[in-house]
């Protein structure tokens, strides 16, 4: 599976390129720039590997269909910066296996020496309610593939 | 209560049920008893359309499909898309500024179809029939049915008299224009002049217009272009953060002009001789109306970076999904709130609440979406007080950046969603590049991977 991934990520920027020739040979028409030159020139070494997560490895508890309606959504919008299930990708807080350790993390951010994090602003948005339904969450995951 | 396969097949009868009761059959079947209930339909997956493969129309397919199977649902999703991969708008300042290549913002939909089961379609969606529950694709004949059909197809800009964007590219959607801005950039003349023109809000971001002028004033100066930077700006004055972009645009030397409607371009020659913008200043009272314009102005430039007023995408438009220029949605489902088009949904830019059209709304979005169609699937009802969240980070230079985290909460008064809460970095910083990464990074893998 692993091994998989990493073809994946290999095949994710052949189409890049193909695509960047082509543009190149239609902007030759508008008379502006070969594009290919562009990024030689740029060696910012950022990349965002995608494929990183490994499904297979990912458990939820069947018994998370049974919490309450809200618990699985809410928790799902804190995957946009803590990756999927709470699987963070490039060295970022986990949250998956998480219970009382969240409702701490939350109480402690609505704290005005956090204000220049970002998780101040998320500290103060969310309920003590839905703090809770994430509670009930996050402990119904598991993961065992590597990090 | 565990999900059995007899009560899943139970809520499957119950759904095609309510479905075909719809219909004029529907409700002699109805009348005739279940018996007459069409029983094969138990059985069929469920048929999601997804047309638009951005960050709303990437995490609707996967979550689609990772929770539906979680549900001991069946759900047959595909995503059609024109492009083989998505050029993330998200961090694409930094392309602009030559600090990271325009490649690694290419997110491919591989992941989608090889580890989470979605089918791909790289294809256009040119009508839809709501009544038959039917998409067309690009070559006006092919048909693809659907049970739910999501639509995530970005934004289109209202036009300007002479605009060619091949040669004043908006650089705000899509790799082609990303590039030829980025290029016009770098091939910028010593002593040239750039102006940008901020749209009328509600506008697409991160990165904001704001942060595109400061970044590229930054940029020039770094090169050493002894630049001229306009910003011609349709607001009154900056909408956000007033105070940092005017410090500074006051740092770099940028001119800032509020209240400003282009007339028209004069997109210039192949060469890309020739360019210039023609607006005038409106006149407003207290209350933002116009009471008055001035004389026309023109200014001639070596790059404009036009970045056009905004409206939802031309296919909401198409199949009159819009009132006005955005799709009016119900924010607990996103379905359409326009009779006649029930089973359709607009997700990120081209709907039409007061959430910020990010790409990170968008990805919150569709997780509020599928989970609300899949507990109707379910035959439960939709989660009744959803939050949308939003924590974006963009350069404001070549080395700090700035943040904003938003939360909107649906206020079941209004039945609208609502902003609760609303808050900036206190300061733009270096501190703030590696974060930005790491959460530009995983709203990546979250959305595409």
């Amino acid at each position: 599976m692993k091994l998989m991934h990493k073809n994946n990520h290999r095949k994710w920027y052949r189409p890049a390129g193909m695509a960047m020739i082509s543009l190149a040979g239609s902007l030759l028409l508008t008379g502006c720039f070969d594009s290919s030159s562009q990024d030689n020139e740029i060696n910012s070494g950022i990349y965002f590997d995608i494929s990183t997560v490994d499904y297979s490895a990912v458990t939820v508890d069947a018994s998370a269909a049974d919490l309450a309606p809200g618990a699985r959504l809410l928790a799902s919008q804190c995957a946009e910066c803590h990756g999927t299930y709470g699987v963070a990708v490039r060295d970022w807080p986990d949250l998956w296996g998480s219970g009382r350790q969240i409702s701490n993390w939350m109480k402690l951010y609505q704290d005005l020496n956090y204000e220049d994090n970002m998780m101040h602003v998320h500290a103060l948005g969310y309920t003590e309610d839905e703090v809770n339904l994430l509670k009930t969450y996050y402990p119904k995951i598991e993961y065992s593939g590597a990090q | 209560m565990r999900k059995s396969t007899i009560d899943l097949e139970i809520r499957h009868a119950m759904w095609s049920r309510r479905r075909f009761l719809k219909t004029g059959a529907g409700i002699l079947a109805g009348m005739a008893g279940l018996n007459a209930l069409p029983i094969q339909a138990a059985a069929d997956p469920h048929k999601i359309v997804v047309v638009g493969g951005g960050f709303g129309g990437a995490t609707a397919a996967k979550y689609f499909k990772l929770w539906a199977r979680e549900s001991g649902l069946d759900v047959d999703v595909t995503l059609i898309d024109p492009n083989a991969n998505y050029s993330s708008p998200i961090l694409s300042g930094m392309v602009v500024t030559r600090q990271l290549e325009i490649d690694r913002l290419d997110f491919s939909f591989d992941r989608l179809r090889d580890v989470h089961n979605v089918n791909l379609l790289q294809d256009s969606v040119t009508a839809i029939d709501s009544a038959g529950k039917t998409v067309t694709l690009s070559d006006g004949t092919t048909t693809l049915p659907y049970d739910r059909l999501i639509l995530a197809p970005g934004i289109s800009f209202i036009d300007v008299e002479g605009w060619d964007k091949d040669k004043i590219p908006h650089g705000w959607s899509g790799r082609d224009q990303l590039q030829l801005l980025t290029q016009q950039l770098a091939d910028f003349p010593e002593g040239g002049t750039f102006v940008l023109k901020v749209p009328a809000a509600p506008y697409r971001c991160p990165p904001g217009p704001y942060e595109r002028a400061s970044t590229v004033a930054d940029y020039l100066q770094v090169q050493n272009k002894n630049a001229r930077v306009i910003v011609l700006d349709a607001q009154a004055d900056i909408a956000i953060e007033s105070e940092t972009f005017h410090d500074l645009y006051d740092e770099f030397g940028v001119e800032y002009y509020g209240n400003i409607q282009v007339q028209r371009v004069n997109s210039g020659d192949d060469e890309g001789n020739g360019k210039s913008i023609t607006y005038v200043t409106l006149e407003k009272d207290i209350d933002g109306n116009v009471i008055g314009q001035s004389s026309e102005q023109t200014i001639e430039a070596d790059v404009i970076n036009l970045i056009g007023d905004h409206k939802a995408a031309d296919l909401i438009f198409e199949a009159g999904l819009n009132d006005g220029n955005w799709a009016p949605v119900n924010p607990l489902t996103y379905e359409s709130t326009i009779s006649g088009k029930e089973f359709i949904h607009i997700l990120g830019d081209s709907q039409g609440t007061p959430i910020v059209k990010a790409g990170q709304a968008a990805n919150n979005e569709a997780k509020v979406c599928v989970d609300a169609i899949l507990r109707i699937l379910a035959g439960e009802t939709p989660y009744g007080s959803p939050i949308v969240t939003v924590g974006c980070s963009a350069p404001v230079t070549q080395t700090k950046v700035n943040w904003a985290g938003n939360i909107w909460r649906y206020n079941a008064g209004t039945l609208q969603m609502e902003k609760y809460v609303g808050k900036f970095a206190p300061e733009p910083s270096e501190a703030n590049w590696q974060p930005m990464l790491q959460w530009a990074h995983n709203l990546f893998a979250d959305s595409f991977g």
